[in-house]
């Protein structure tokens, strides 16, 4: 049963890594990332990772994804514009893709024939979990954790900030300005003479 | 029926390692798709991790698995800012077009 399951995710997550990259339309190609993500959400809980396996699908599916999802919904058609490359290069590129495949995975299955214990099957008897990797982050690895939390907020302020801009064509609060005035600055009284009206009074 | 061993996992971290780093070449035009290579890229080095960890029985990569996952959210936050300062600047997506027409 768990081979089957094995497979079929296995599977998919090749399909949808091959769809990540070449989809026609980049929503598609979101949808495809969210896709592998799920997959190889599923295979991490199949080796008893299920905490990291569960923080793939929630963290990654569930928010990373979906920030794609904006960026495509924001910019609509402007992303499906086509850049022109020059003739022949497509096919050098791939070539080179292909020949890249063959030696990033050639390495692996190398890898594998010199060492026999990649090739027995997995033991389901291991027991770690979220106690363990909790155990070293708050202790041993806990000056990176709160590095990482750093970046993390770096990271908050660093998008917004980016993004942020001053608009001058709206109307704004201003609440320091607006608390700092005064009677003598804000209030004019004006004589105006009876029968002539504003215009003509000088102030 | 074959078991599931720690070479399916080895061998979808370099598949997806290898479509990773050539989709950032093959995308070079494209900010968005070359963000979604380099979580592409990420996610290999997550799934070897994970899976020596398991194969070693070290929970030590499982720690750095979580680490990664900050720091590429991290990434994609500022990527995507960079993304859309860049569609103001600009009016387009496509980088990386040439200024200079001799």
């Amino acid at each position: 049963m768990l081979e089957i399951i094995h497979t079929f995710f296995f599977l998919g997550a090749l399909v949808f890594s091959l769809l990540v990259l070449f989809a026609q339309r980049t929503f598609y190609n979101v949808l495809s990332l969210m896709g592998l993500f799920f997959s190889v959400g599923v295979l991490f809980m199949l080796i008893e990772s299920a905490f990291i396996g569960l923080t793939l699908i929630i963290v990654y599916v569930g928010a990373v994804t979906v920030f794609f999802l904006f960026a495509v919904m924001m910019f609509g058609s402007a992303l499906e514009q086509k850049v022109s490359t020059p003739r022949g290069a497509n096919t050098l590129y791939a070539t080179f893709g292909i020949a890249w495949l063959g030696l990033c995975t050639g390495v692996v299955l190398w890898s594998a024939v010199k060492d026999g214990s990649y090739l027995s099957g997995i033991s389901l008897h291991t027991s770690m979990g979220a106690v363990d990797i909790g155990r070293l982050l708050y202790t041993q690895y806990i000056v990176p954790f709160q590095l990482t939390g750093l970046t993390l907020f770096l990271a908050i302020i660093g998008g917004i900030s980016l993004v942020l801009r001053h608009r001058s064509d709206t109307k704004r609060q201003e609440p320091f300005a607006q608390i700092a005035q005064s009677d003598a600055k804000s209030v004019t009284a004006l004589f105006v003479p009876s029968r002539k009206g504003l215009k003509d009074v000088q102030h | 029926m074959f078991s599931i061993n720690l070479l399916h996992y080895l061998f979808l971290s370099s598949w997806l390692f290898a479509l990773g780093t050539f989709g950032i070449m093959w995308h070079r035009r494209n900010l968005l798709l070359l963000l979604l290579s380099i979580e592409v890229t990420l996610l290999a080095a997550n799934i070897n991790f994970v899976s020596f960890a398991h194969h070693l029985n070290q929970p030590l990569g499982l720690l750095f698995t979580v680490f990664i996952f900050a720091i590429a959210s991290a990434e994609v936050a500022i990527g995507l800012a960079i993304f859309i300062v860049y569609f103001r600047e600009h009016k387009k997506l496509q980088i990386g077009t040439p200024l200079l027409k001799g």
